[in-house]
């Protein structure tokens, strides 16, 4: 190989090309946040939602048409933040991460950067949370989730945010609910009998961190519960991506006889291809021979509706989950999520985004919640002092009045890890419908809520 | 032209190398946003492999699917040995991992050049992929789907390779002995081996050359330069987990490398310029933008002939053609490894 | 030992349908020397075509089966002209690249049309019931189909192949193209059947996927790595090898799920591959000296 004077002038070309692409214009007096998310693949069903769901909060933001309020009130009288007398208007700008670490953190990058943006959006990806935790935290870059359910969200971090529960705290929920006494359930009209006599649990999810620490968390659960069920974290069956025949995966667990099985997958047509495969290997929840258990897209409305059309049935009172949303609000709360979802239906319905469910509107809650919180510190820049003001704000948002989220109910500390209710959710008529029991302070314990450090 | 007043290829490689080096500190001078030096990182640490490997597949004309295998072996002993297990050094480590790449890929060689073509290919595949299910799977070294994490930026004593700016200077570096040991052995008696296997095999074994040895010896060199970028990579990101290693990632390298235009140095490295900047381009168009690049991909390929690079010089070609310099632009070129 | 015969009957229903998928892959090969990647698509595709006609329009099954195949019959058609023709003097490299390129076009298009998150059920026939052999062993309906489906594929294919006139047509093609040419084959339609059936196959492998579990826009990836594993180790471009070790590899598959490890489903098949080819380097039925 020869150098010419073409390789030259090439390299040269592409030198000075990159060197004039770097001048950006930073402009002070708007307010520029952006996130990451995985808007395409299987994994988008959570991304779309929860970029969309933002967008519109900053939309009204700028519309001065906010659905939901702050405690104590803060205006939103369209223009943008309103910072002393100044309006400062809002910028969104979300990337797609295409399910990849490394382009994850390249948009992270970006939007620090070169958008010049002052708190960030994810990213999604749980493994590319500890790199952005290296890059945003030192700089004081505030980053938000609202459906991260990972600890490297907060554990260790001063400016990281969930705005959400983590895939450990949900499954002490469950477990929970597994290991109450026959009296409490009947207190709640369900029947007592339920767990009479069930004794081997089982998991199943996909290959990933988000169900390892599910699974982690089950165990843990079931511990703390009394150690009704036998279950291992080292029996829990984990199928790759991308798989078609669940068959020798579903045989895995009925050969592990289980009386209970929780099913941890948020990719729609996995968790209906188990199904089915559930109930052909006789691990039927139709018949209660097994008690289904799974997690809050499971326990989507829309969910049951699709899986209705393939000929599931989760009506028979032995299908069980949760929501981090209280379903049975007061009908201030109900009113508003009406509201809204009459304007995001009318916005995204006909879109891939798709119909509202709860994933938005705690997106939108997080994203109204955090602009407010800007708001009340009276900066833009100062990062410190917006974290101060945010966690001591609150929202009549549309999960209701909630108090304390980010307060440890231990010791009453302030932290980024939203310290939400879950709520027990089964389906009843083709309808999920809430139980009225739901479970808070009793959920916190363990390395991967309170730990300083994520455990290897 | 200029190029006649240069008295010997020697004399126009230096300077060609010259020039590299200058870009480098060009670049490495002017780009002042943390956003573009990372991208810069990003394609460097890419190129580091990709230049070797280009040898091993425009070269020798054997296309391994699973180089994304020996990135994340790189990757992970880094990890394994700075922080997951062991607190060494990253320089110490450094040569562990080369090692290990190498007598990995030295062993499989043993097997994978029983194959040749698309079996070699496939065979690869499946040694990336058996890899790929190690890094999941043996949690005690890579820390399974938890990943690795924590992974301490490189320094040499006081100085540390912390900031975009400093780790630039290592990549652009290693990125430089990277490309300059590919082009070492493409222009000597390696490069007339490669392309005496690519063109016959079986005639160039006959003629006396141990076909085998250079077939594993440029194996071996592209896995170990593989490993370095997964070194890096493992530094560049602070945390890695198995699935930046997955078959997709390997697919990856193949496409840089055809994309850029097989068979020269110069084509991997602009088909990694390409992607990178591409990807940053279309990162607005979200959802469309595997559609996008796609679309790009099948027009490059139906359309220009040797890849990008290939597309440039023809371009060039017909540029100097309308303004009467086609003898100069048509020069021969006599490096065989061109 | 029951549980054993269970994945046994598993493996062999899975191993069946990456037969078909990979026989496209390897009838296509072993006449025009192409990998086709995009093969991967027309078979999700084919679910998709199946579940428009069977379950949206409301037909039988076998309707939208064969609608399925020969939609993507047609498709395969048009890849290979637009796409394959072109490349045919190029570097193998080109054509594997173009036709990932196209994978990535097919996937994103379906990805819009129909989305990621909703259940695209095919009603297949069988579905409801299943055979019961002895205590604990079933198989079932659905999958007894899909076998005997994928018989009488193979044994049509076996036909086409070696019983007609098209058939020699295509196997002079595969052994030299030039001189097929010199002795009166029109190259042009041997390869547009070639892609036809091709593409027909993998339609149909996505039409019985469809209807064993769900139609979804990444259901080619994994059948389409499988199926790539498969048609060399059973040899490159032969039709038989590529049944057989789609079985081979589908038990393989279905036994390390369940016996290793249920993360490590690809370490037996992928090893396997790796240590028949130290033996034999051209693959199980494939020809030795006859390399790709």
């Amino acid at each position: 190989m020869r150098f010419t004077l073409g390789k030259a002038l090439v390299g040269a070309a592409l030198a000075i090309g990159l060197a004039a692409g770097t001048t950006t214009a930073q402009a002070e007096d708007t307010y520029k946040f952006g996130g990451v998310f995985t808007l395409s693949g299987p994994a988008s069903f959570l991304g779309l939602f929860e970029e969309a769901a933002v967008r519109l909060a900053v939309e009204q933001f700028m519309k001065g048409d906010c659905i939901v309020e702050a405690i104590p009130a803060q205006p939103c009288e369209g223009g943008g933040l309103k910072i002393g007398d100044k309006k400062i208007p809002i910028e969104w700008k979300a990337y797609d991460d295409v399910s990849e670490d490394k382009k994850s953190i390249d948009a992270v990058t970006r939007l620090v950067e070169q958008d010049g943006a002052r708190a960030i959006w994810g990213p999604r990806m749980n493994s590319a949370l500890l790199s952005a935790s290296t890059i945003l935290d030192p700089q004081k870059i505030i980053s938000i989730c609202a459906i991260c359910s990972s600890p490297a969200m907060t554990v260790g971090r001063k400016y990281g945010h969930d705005i959400t529960d983590t895939g450990v705290i949900e499954k002490h929920a469950i477990a929970a609910f597994i290991s109450e006494s026959p009296d409490k359930l009947k207190e709640h009209g369900i029947d007592p009998k339920l767990f009479e006599g069930r004794k081997k649990a089982a998991f199943i999810g996909r290959n990933e961190l988000y169900t390892v620490h599910g699974s982690i968390g089950f165990q843990e659960g079931i511990e703390k519960g009394g150690k009704k069920y036998a279950y291992s974290h080292d029996d829990a069956v984990f199928y790759p991506f991308g798989t078609t025949d669940f068959a020798p995966y579903v045989a895995k667990i009925a050969e592990q006889k289980p009386d209970i099985v929780m099913m941890d997958a948020y990719i729609i047509p996995d968790m209906l291809a188990i199904m089915a495969e559930m109930k052909k290997q006789g691990l039927d929840f139709e018949t209660g021979k097994v008690v289904l258990l799974g997690n809050d897209v499971l326990m989507l409305q829309y969910f049951v509706d699709e899986a209705k059309k393939v000929n599931i049935s989760m009506s028979s009172g032995y299908v069980w989950g949760w929501q981090e949303h209280n379903p049975a609000q007061d009908p201030a709360t109900l009113a508003r999520v009406e509201k809204y979802v009459k304007i995001y239906n009318e916005k995204y319905g006909k879109t891939e985004v798709g119909t509202s469910s709860p994933f938005d509107r705690g997106a939108y809650d997080a994203g109204m919640w955090f602009l407010y919180g800007v708001q009340a510190a009276g900066t833009i820049t100062d990062n410190d002092a917006i974290v101060k003001a945010w966690r001591g704000l609150k929202i009549n948002g549309l999960r209701g009045p909630e108090n304390g989220f980010f307060v440890r109910p231990d010791n009453g500390e302030t932290t980024g890890q939203l310290f939400a209710s879950e709520f027990i959710i089964g389906v009843k008529d083709d309808k999920v419908f809430y139980t009225g029991i739901k479970y808070r302070d009793e959920l916190f314990y363990g390395a991967y809520v309170y730990g300083d450090k994520l455990p290897k | 032209m200029i190029e006649r007043l240069l008295p010997s290829s020697t004399a126009r490689a230096i300077i060609g190398w010259l020039i590299v080096a200058a870009i480098l500190v060009l670049l490495w001078a002017l780009v002042g946003n943390n956003y573009h030096l990372r991208l810069l990182i990003s394609a460097g640490t890419a190129m580091i492999a990709v230049i070797p490997f280009g040898l091993l597949m425009g070269h020798m004309g054997y296309m391994a699917m699973g180089q994304g295998g020996f990135v994340g072996v790189g990757a992970y002993v880094i990890g394994c040995f700075t922080v997951q297990r062991f607190e060494l050094d990253f320089w110490a480590v450094l040569p562990v991992s080369i090692i290990i790449t190498a007598v990995l890929a030295y062993g499989f060689s043993f097997l994978l050049f029983r194959l040749r073509g698309y079996h070699f290919s496939i065979g690869t595949l499946a040694l990336g992929q058996l890899l790929y299910l190690a890094f999941d799977s043996w949690e005690w070294v890579t820390g399974g789907p938890h990943g690795t994490s924590g992974i301490p930026r490189p320094a040499i004593g006081e100085y540390v390779f912390g900031t975009n700016s400093r780790f630039f200077i290592l990549v652009a570096v290693i990125l430089f002995i990277s490309a300059f040991s590919s082009w070492w052995l493409a222009r000597g008696q390696v490069g007339r081996a490669l392309s005496a296997i690519r063109q016959d095999e079986d005639l160039a074994a006959a003629r006396g050359l141990n076909v085998l040895r250079y077939k594993q010896f440029i194996f071996v060199f592209a896995a170990v330069w593989a490993g370095v970028s997964g070194a890096l990579y493992a530094a560049m990101q602070i945390s890695i987990d198995p699935s930046s290693f997955t078959i997709w990632s390997s697919f990856q390298q193949v496409i840089y490398v055809i994309i850029g235009g097989t068979g020269t140095l110069l084509g991997p490295a602009i088909g990694v310029i390409f992607i990178t900047f591409l990807d940053q381009l279309i990162a607005d168009f979200g959802v469309w933008n595997q559609l996008i690049l796609g679309s790009l991909i099948v027009i490059t390929v139906l359309f220009f002939r040797g890849g990008l690079w290939g597309g440039i010089r023809m371009l060039a070609r017909l540029a100097l053609n309308a303004v009467g310099l086609a003898r100069a632009a048509k020069a021969p070129r006599p490096g065989a490894a061109e | 030992m029951t549980a054993f015969v269970q994945q046994l009957i598993y493996g062999t229903s899975y191993g069946m349908n990456l037969a078909v998928a990979a026989a496209g892959l390897a009838l296509i090969f072993g006449v025009y020397r192409v990998i086709n990647l995009a093969h991967g698509q027309l078979i999700m595709l084919g679910g998709f075509a199946t579940y428009v006609v069977t379950t949206q329009i409301g037909t039988h099954f076998f309707v939208g089966f064969f609608a399925a195949m020969a939609v993507m019959g047609l498709l395969g058609i048009a890849l290979e002209s637009t796409i394959f023709r072109i490349l045919q003097a190029r570097p193998a490299t080109d054509q594997l690249l173009a036709s990932l390129g196209v994978y990535m076009i097919l996937g994103t298009v379906a990805l819009r049309i129909w989305g990621d998150f909703e259940a695209r059920p095919v009603n297949m026939p069988g579905e409801a019931w299943a055979l019961h052999l002895g205590e604990d062993i079933r198989i079932d309906g659905a999958r007894i189909v899909t076998i005997a489906i994928t018989l009488a594929l193979f044994i049509g294919l076996y036909f086409v192949v070696y019983r007609t006139h098209l058939g020699r047509t295509m196997r002079a093609t595969a052994q030299g193209g030039e001189t097929a040419e010199l002795m009166g084959i029109r190259k042009r339609r041997v390869a547009a059947l070639v892609f036809f059936i091709g593409g027909a196959l993998g339609g149909s492998a996505g039409a019985m996927l469809g209807g064993l579990f769900n139609v979804r826009p990444d259901m080619g990836f994994q059948p389409l790595l499988m199926a790539l594993i498969i048609i060399i180790f059973g040899g490159m471009g032969s039709l038989g090898g590529a049944i057989i070790a789609g079985l081979i590899l589908g038990i393989l598959y279905n036994l390390t799920v369940y016996y290793v490890g249920s993360k490590l489903g690809d370490l037996v098949p992928f090893g396997v591959l790796l240590i028949v080819l130290m033996v034999r380097p051209q693959g199980l039925f494939g020809l030795p000296g006859r390399r790709a």
